[in-house]
């Protein structure tokens, strides 16, 4: 078994197209680098100039404003107006100021959730359709007959290969924004910053594991990226999307709200209450309630429905022609 | 006792589903014994269930009924103990198209348990070591076979199964993949090769099966066979074959012209005719017995049962015709 292991990753290590989702996501993480670049630029001598005729005009428009007080207030009926000058705001405030580090963190990290898992779930998926494609299952079923280990041995290459991209992408990511906020010179922030990214990462990358198996899984059971690419978008459409607007109480169903509730610590959704309405006979009062998915119940139903279609996958795969 | 053969199937069955949902038989009924050393030749025409029963065999595909057996060992159950036994080609196999043919047998070889350094062995064998370090995807269609020997050798199994090997390759490598196969076989190893060159199975083989339909319709050792096919015609070459034709028809014998020679037919011995035909006056300038070949038998056999030929129905189907082992010549 481990010898199986050792030589999908091998395989792994030497698809060409699997590089491609890594590097396609190194990318997406130094994109969210370059906009913190961006966010955290020093104000232009356009935007410093702008700031400061503002401001003049704000400082300008209090002076006035106190001088005409003061001239009312000389007058009868204004001698009971309060004339002290209002607080004036500091040039500094005028000029834009770069994002709290937290902030800019949070958006970058956030924003490689879905990149990261879509490329863990189409490397699980190529890894697996690559050799029913290229008609290899065949010749290597003659090497290694037993259907159950090269099935369990690919996708844990498959999970095992993931996980090193995931996480140099989110590597990149945080490293990237972090250095930006050095190298300008801004506040780092709180410690807290760091807790709570340690949590979002430690929880999304055995979220790209799990979307790993998952794309080993439909792999194994359609055998072709493009019918695995099918069953995706349809279940995006139909379950993810449709079903809960339908059936809002089935909103626990969908992996979105329970991916969410796995991340970040529980995800609420809304459902309606209705009851006989007490003074109205035969009609009903309806109210919105908010239910919430905890975290760990979100991340039992993923691992479940990957644990699900990896069954599907193994029990076609065992029992289907390999030709 | 079945401990001498190598491949035993008993009612070996299977059906694929067709677009109108009836099933078509690919095997029906199959018997096939292949005994342990030697080469023996599987042959059928096209879509006799010749690939369907190795894949059967390989446990690729899953038969509808019957059993099988590799080694005296019931497959598909036995298979992960046998399979390190068994080398096998199926039609043409493929490999990662992007990985070097080198690299790709040492995946292989990985699988198995072999020391990576016969990976560079068995390619030198099949004459690759030249391009063992290019990619597969620019392999030429001999280049892909002779690499797919290669993979078969790595686990120097006691049985091959060669499903069309010499499919893509130059006379020289026809030749080579003769030469490997008979060389297996002196090392007392069975090989089962599958193919259309009828000349080159009779060269190498020492028992042969033919199936046609999914059914084995002849088995036994190739000279057994051909002798049973054996006719007593002979080629008779004369500067004027009207002119012998009678001369010979008078003796009770059947000639017949075929090109500028008289197929002769009938006679007790070619020197008989000789004879007759100096004692007319006719010089015999070329006198070749008429050999029964493989190719004969098999057309015999298998005629009207391809798949461009109108289907029989069931109980009409050819009786297996299985020529004793060791037998009279
Ligand atoms: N995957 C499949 N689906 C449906 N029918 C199939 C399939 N594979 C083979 N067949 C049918 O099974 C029969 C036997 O095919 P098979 O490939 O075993 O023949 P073969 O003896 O190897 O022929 P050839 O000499 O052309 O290689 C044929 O009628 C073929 O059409
Ligand atoms: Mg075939």
């Amino acid at each position: 078994m481990t010898t199986l292991l050792r030589i999908e990753l091998e395989r792994f290590r030497c698809r060409g197209v699997l590089w491609l989702v890594a590097g396609l996501l190194l990318l997406t993480g130094s994109g969210y680098v370059l906009m913190t670049w961006g966010h955290t630029a020093p104000a232009s001598a356009a935007e410093v100039a702008a700031a400061t005729e503002a401001f003049r005009v704000d400082a300008e428009g209090a002076k006035q404003f106190v001088e005409r007080c003061l001239e009312l207030q000389a007058t009868d009926e204004g001698n009971d107006l309060d004339c002290r000058p209002p607080d004036l705001p500091t040039l500094s405030q005028y000029i834009p100021e770069p994002p709290e580090l937290s902030w800019e963190l949070g958006d970058a990290v956030g924003g490689m959730k879905v990149p990261v898992l879509i490329a863990a779930l189409a490397m699980g998926v190529s890894f697996v359709t690559a050799e029913f494609g290229a008609r290899t299952m065949g010749t290597w079923l003659t090497f290694a007959p037993r259907r159950s280990r090269v099935l369990a041995s690919k996708t844990g290459a498959a999970v095992i290969g993931v996980l090193p991209a995931a996480l140099a992408a989110l590597a990149v990511t945080i490293g990237g924004v972090v250095l930006v906020y050095l190298v300008r010179g801004l506040d780092l922030g709180e410690a807290s910053v760091w807790t709570d990214l340690l949590r979002f990462v430690t929880h999304l990358l055995p979220a790209a594991a799990v979307a790993a198996v998952l794309g080993a899984g439909l792999a194994f059971a359609v055998r072709n990226a493009a019918a695995v690419a099918g069953i995706v978008v349809w279940w995006a459409l139909a379950v993810e999307v449709a079903l809960p607007q339908i059936i809002p109480a089935l909103a626990p169903a969908t992996l979105g709200l329970n991916l969410r509730a796995w991340l970040e610590g529980g995800a609420e959704y809304t459902v309606q209450e209705c009851r006989p309405d007490p003074d109205v006979l035969g009609a009903q009062v309806c109210e919105d309630v908010a239910r919430t998915v905890g975290s760990a119940q979100g991340g039992l139903v993923l691992l479940l429905t990957a644990a699900v279609v990896l069954a599907i996958g193994a029990l076609v795969f065992r029992r289907r022609a390999v030709t | 006792m079945t401990a001498d053969l190598a491949i035993s199937t008993r009612g070996l069955r299977k059906t694929y589903r067709k677009l109108n949902m009836t099933r078509s038989v690919a095997v029906e009924g199959l018997d096939l014994d292949v005994p342990v050393g030697g080469v023996h030749g599987f042959l059928g025409p096209n879509g006799s269930g010749k690939t369907t029963t190795i894949r059967m065999l390989l446990g690729l595909i899953r038969a509808d009924a019957g059993t099988m057996r590799l080694f005296d060992q019931e497959v598909p159950k036995a298979l992960p103990e046998v399979v390190g036994r068994v080398g096998a080609i199926v039609e043409q196999p493929k490999f990662f198209p992007n990985f070097s043919g080198r690299r790709n047998l040492t995946l292989l070889a990985g699988a198995i348990g072999v020391d990576p350094k016969l990976v560079d062995v068995v390619i030198a064998d099949v004459g690759l070591a030249d391009r063992a370090k290019d990619r597969y995807r620019g392999y030429s269609l001999g280049m892909k076979q002779r690499l797919a020997i290669a993979a078969t050798l790595l686990k120097d199994p006691d049985l091959l199964i060669f499903d069309e090997p010499t499919n893509g390759l130059d006379p020289a490598g026809i030749r080579e993949i003769r030469g490997t196969m008979r060389g297996l076989a002196d090392r007392g190893k069975t090989v089962l090769v599958s193919s259309h060159i009828l000349n080159e199975v009779e060269l190498v083989a020492d028992t042969v099966s033919i199936i046609a339909r999914g059914r084995l319709v002849a088995s036994g050792r190739v000279t057994d066979l051909i002798g049973a096919a054996a006719t007593t015609a002979v080629r008779v070459g004369v500067p004027d074959p009207a002119v012998a034709g009678p001369v010979l028809a008078a003796q009770g014998w059947s000639a017949r012209l075929d090109g500028h020679l008289l197929v002769v037919e009938g006679a007790p011995d070619p020197g008989r005719i000789t004879q007759v035909l100096a004692g007319a006056g006719i010089f015999v300038n070329e006198l070749v017995p008429v050999r029964a070949d493989l190719e004969s038998v098999f057309l015999e056999l298998t005629a009207g049962q391809g798949p461009g030929t109108h289907a029989e129905s069931a109980d009409h189907a050819p009786h297996g015709r299985r020529a004793q082992k060791g037998g009279a010549e």
